[in-house]
């Protein structure tokens, strides 16, 4: 049996933060700049009380009310968070619980960021694949808004909450949907997209939540995330390259043989410089974040299922997906688009 | 690339007017240096000069010209 992804949806929380509503907040930051360095448009936050399971909810109940996705076929549950519920327990046991699924599910959570969805691709294949699992339920989901202060414009125009739900599924194909993958991490990454505080090794206190302002005039305390712009833009540089080269490498495949490239969707001023520096032709790098900002996790899974929906991407199509981002973590793969 | 032609490079992406830069400026003085302004021009050394620079060896030039002089040796 090999695996193959059958359908993707996503939820996005009701409540918007407009590019027009942040330059009145920031008016040092005209509309026009945030559109050309971001490419954002809109960013969905949650409401307090309202998180990540809840979105991943969201995304798993239209993917079962779509019709295709029986909800009583599903016997692994993947849920890809770094805004879990509590410490303990595991968040997809409880939505094991809330979508109804049943107790022979096997479920777990992983805590991974903008590289989330490649794993959780591999992830999938490798159980359906040792034939441990026949339908596999991907769950992507973050809320890095709950972590953002308000005053800090370098993550605030950037981040947006949602969740993703993706159905892989085992089928008779004798060839492979899904893969080769090429996987890294460097944790000397680590400080530079952080929250620091609020796990067990910096626990809050009211230390931790002492703010100050950096000499970009952000604010943030230790309990908030933090981002170095220009460090993280560094590591893509060095390594998304490299990436897509080595990955192109494993696949034998030159760029005839790909029909859509979609990166992590992290800004569009980043995008636009790797795409360039890797001689990626434009016609088939796509973009879908203006209208939700960078979903970490779900940015992959939210513009594969905008190019399905737009005919971009077509029964047999060959998308190469790559994701990378916090940790530093970063993950490749090409995915054969069968629907069936 | 020259030594105009990297200012007049920089002057664009970081939208100073064309020609008002010398090279003699200190970073820390140009209007609306921040973090933004850090990665337009880590994207600019890369595309124009095919040089990878690190946020790090960015920010210990004091001024424009201490960066072009580092494009040219690295």
């Amino acid at each position: 049996m090999t695996a193959v992804v059958r359908e993707i949806e996503y939820a996005l929380p009701e409540s918007v933060l407009s590019t027009e509503q942040l330059s009145v907040e920031f008016p040092e930051w005209s509309v026009e700049k945030v559109d050309e360095k971001t490419g954002i448009r809109e960013r969905h936050i949650a409401l307090p009380g309202e998180c990540a399971s809840d979105l991943g909810l969201a995304a798993a109940e239209k993917l079962f009310d779509a019709g295709r996705c029986p909800r009583e076929s599903i016997d692994f549950l993947l849920f890809c968070t770094q805004s879990p519920d509590y410490f303990l327990p595991t968040t997809a046991c409880l939505l094991q619980h809330r979508l109804e699924l049943d107790t022979g599910t096997g479920a777990l959570d992983f805590n991974l960021g903008c590289s989330g969805y490649i794993y959780g691709l591999g992830l999938a294949q490798g159980l359906i694949e040792t034939g441990q699992a026949s339908n596999v339920l991907l769950i992507t989901a973050e809320t890095y808004s709950k972590f953002i202060h308000p005053r800090d414009r370098s993550v605030r125009t950037i981040f947006g909450d949602a969740a993703a739900a993706t159905w892989i599924s085992a089928a008779p194909e004798s060839e492979s949907s899904l893969g080769p993958y090429i996987y890294g991490t460097d944790g000397r990454g680590g400080p530079n997209l952080m929250v620091p505080a609020g796990g067990l090794r910096q626990p809050h206190t009211s230390e931790t939540a002492r703010e100050s302002t950096d000499e970009s005039g952000n604010v943030r305390s230790a309990d908030n995330l933090y981002m170095n712009g220009p460090e993280v833009f560094a590591f893509t540089m060095q390594v998304v390259p490299g990436l897509v080269r080595d990955l192109l490498t494993k696949a034998s495949m030159g760029w005839d043989d790909i029909d859509l490239v979609i990166f992590h969707q992290a800004n569009r001023y980043m995008l636009e410089h790797l795409r360039r520096a890797i001689r990626i032709p434009e016609e088939k790098f796509y973009l879908s974040f203006s209208h939700c900002g960078n979903t970490v996790s779900s940015t992959l899974p939210i513009a594969l299922h905008h190019a399905v929906r737009e005919g971009r991407v077509k029964e047999g199509s060959r998308v190469m997906l790559v994701g990378f981002g916090v940790g530093y973590s970063w993950g490749g793969t090409i995915l054969r688009w069968l629907n069936g | 690339m020259g030594n105009d032609e990297f200012l007049r490079a920089f002057e664009e992406a970081l939208e100073i007017p064309l020609g008002a830069l010398h090279g003699t400026e200190k970073f820390e003085e140009l209007e609306g240096w921040d973090s933004v302004a850090m990665v337009t021009v880590m994207s600019l050394v890369d595309e124009k000069c095919g040089v990878q620079l690190s946020p790090r060896r960015i920010a210990a030039c004091a001024t424009v010209n201490d960066l072009y002089n580092l494009t040219q040796a690295s």
